[in-house]
């Protein structure tokens, strides 16, 4: 076990505060960090800034309406969040949904993903110094959300899937829409590489830098990219299919580095996988129903649990039933809360300045870690 | 000692608060199932009966799961879990925020959620409820 450290306020030094309106915080978290020169002695977290009391609000709301914010967590992920309640309560009450909807789940899931890597992507090029990598990414997610208005009527909270398949149908554009869009990535792909990849000054700040060893990643609960780049297979789309997922091939990205260019090369990699499993999936869209109707009042009781795979890791999903009309416990296992705290062992012992890149890299979601 | 039920579509241990500590780490360093992490720590207020804390495990290298409870009764502390998996600490901090229930052991137990002055525990049920409008 390591040892934890904490900062002594009565210690000759240096103590910073960053955030929490700091931009490369990427919302409201706030850091506290004793410096011994340019090198971080010890760092806490400080959070709460933007907590609703999402699972207290839950405890009071209908099963229709609870997943209307978890929209509101992890709002990059917003499909797959609504996806993780939507299948939990399936699950409990035995509804079987139509192939049809299934497979519009996991294309809207894994565009969410690439709009989400592309973010990712340009922000990262933006804490680092590099402006222009952010209208390069914008380029593609902006094709990608107007496909989403054009369908569910959102951009950002989407609210398109619900429990018993999805809220509407296609657009009848909806097809040839996301072939451009595969299109357009495809043809810019180089331009990822020649922008940032490539590019000396940043291999510079993300090689070795950060570095998260594989048994470390697991005893913090780390998923998503942060482990899969620490060696470690946690892809839940892999060890329990959900929807569609077993349907189509992909690839699970594995890298063993650990440190901020491996965290790197997974997400981007991953790009390539989602629209590889985007490109299977367009062409065996079933006809049919999208949704089945059945009234959803009550959950029988008992404890029911769903995990689904967001583009920042594991999402779990547990709601306690007591019988009535609304859950008597709702309970979101979020990807950042548990990434979060890998922050700590990372940046203790680096410098200040590789602080923004590997917050950067380890991509945080502040309202998905408050709740 | 403990009963094996299936909540959550997983296996479920229910421990005595005193045993909390000596499960998991049993759990933790058996070789043949070696559940090395620490999925989510969670609880539930049961009312009457106390506060229910979960721990959801997983050995990386199988998959195999496991959810072990047990029922905290108003104003006992259990022991902190901080030492077998890091990634506790902010579980802990916010079981401690939003139930009260105390980790001993545990390095640095602090309000994450709530503001470090702010009295009551939300999540409990006899905290109050969200109004309506």
């Amino acid at each position: 076990m390591e040892k934890y450290l904490k900062i002594e306020d009565d210690k000759e030094g240096f103590i910073i505060n960053i955030g929490p309106q700091h931009p490369s915080t990427h919302g409201v978290l706030r850091l506290r960090a004793q410096l011994d020169g340019e090198k971080v002695v010890a760092m806490e977290p400080y959070l709460g800034y933007i907590h609703r009391g999402i699972e207290k609000i839950s405890e009071n709301l209908s099963y229709k309406q609870i997943g209307y914010l978890t929209s509101r967590m992890d709002y990059l992920s917003a499909h797959m969040n609504n996806q993780a309640v939507a299948l939990c309560i399936e699950k409990a009450i035995g509804l079987e949904i139509p192939d049809r909807a299934k497979v519009i789940r996991t294309i809207m899931a894994e565009l969410q993903r690439i709009a989400s890597h592309l973010l990712w992507w340009g922000s990262l090029g933006l804490d680092l110094g590099a402006v222009s990598p952010f209208f390069y990414a914008f380029r593609e997610r902006e094709m990608i959300l107007e496909i989403f208005e054009e369908t569910g009527g959102n951009r950002l909270t989407m609210n398109y899937i619900i429990p018993g398949g999805v809220m509407c149908d296609l657009h009848p554009e909806f097809v040839p829409k996301v072939k451009e869009v595969i299109r357009m990535l495809k043809l810019h792909e180089h331009e990822y590489g020649e922008l940032l990849t490539g590019n000396p000054i940043l291999r510079h700040r993300l090689k070795g830098v950060g570095v998260l060893s594989s048994r470390r990643a697991i005893a913090l609960g780390c998923t998503g990219p942060v482990a899969r780049a620490s060696g470690v297979p946690c892809d839940v789309r892999k060890t329990a299919p959900y929807d569609a997922y077993d349907r189509v091939s992909f690839e699970e990205i594995i890298l063993t580095g650990g440190d901020c260019m491996a965290r790197y090369a997974v997400r981007l990699a991953e790009l390539k996988e989602s629209i590889s499993i985007v490109e299977q999936l367009l062409d065996m869209i079933p006809e049919g129903n999208f949704r089945v109707k059945k009234p959803l009042i009550k959950l029988p009781e008992g404890e029911y649990y769903q995990r689904v795979e967001t583009a920042r890791g594991e999402l779990g999903v547990y709601i306690v039933a007591d019988g009535t009309a609304k859950p008597y416990r709702v309970k979101y296992r979020t990807p950042n809360f548990a990434n979060l705290m890998a922050l700590k062992p990372l940046v203790e012992g680096s410098k200040v300045g590789d602080l923004v890149a590997i917050m950067s890299t380890l991509d945080l979601i502040i309202p998905d870690i408050d709740r | 000692m403990s009963e094996t039920t299936s909540a959550y579509g997983i296996k479920t241990w229910s421990v005595d608060s005193t045993e909390w500590k000596t499960t998991l780490m049993s759990r933790f360093k058996d070789k043949e199932v070696r559940m090395n992490m620490l999925v989510c720590l969670w609880a539930v207020d049961r009312k009457e009966a106390g506060v229910e804390v979960c721990a959801h495990l997983r050995s990386v290298k199988t998959g195999d799961q496991l959810v072990v409870k047990t029922l905290v009764s108003d104003g006992v502390a259990i022991p902190s879990v901080f030492d077998i998996w890091e990634g506790a600490e902010l579980y802990e901090d916010e079981i401690y925020d939003l139930f009260g229930v105390k980790f001993t052991g545990h390095p640095f137990l602090r309000r994450i959620m709530m503001e470090e002055d702010f009295s009551g525990h939300p999540l409990l049920k006899s905290y109050g409820k969200v109004s309506q409008d």
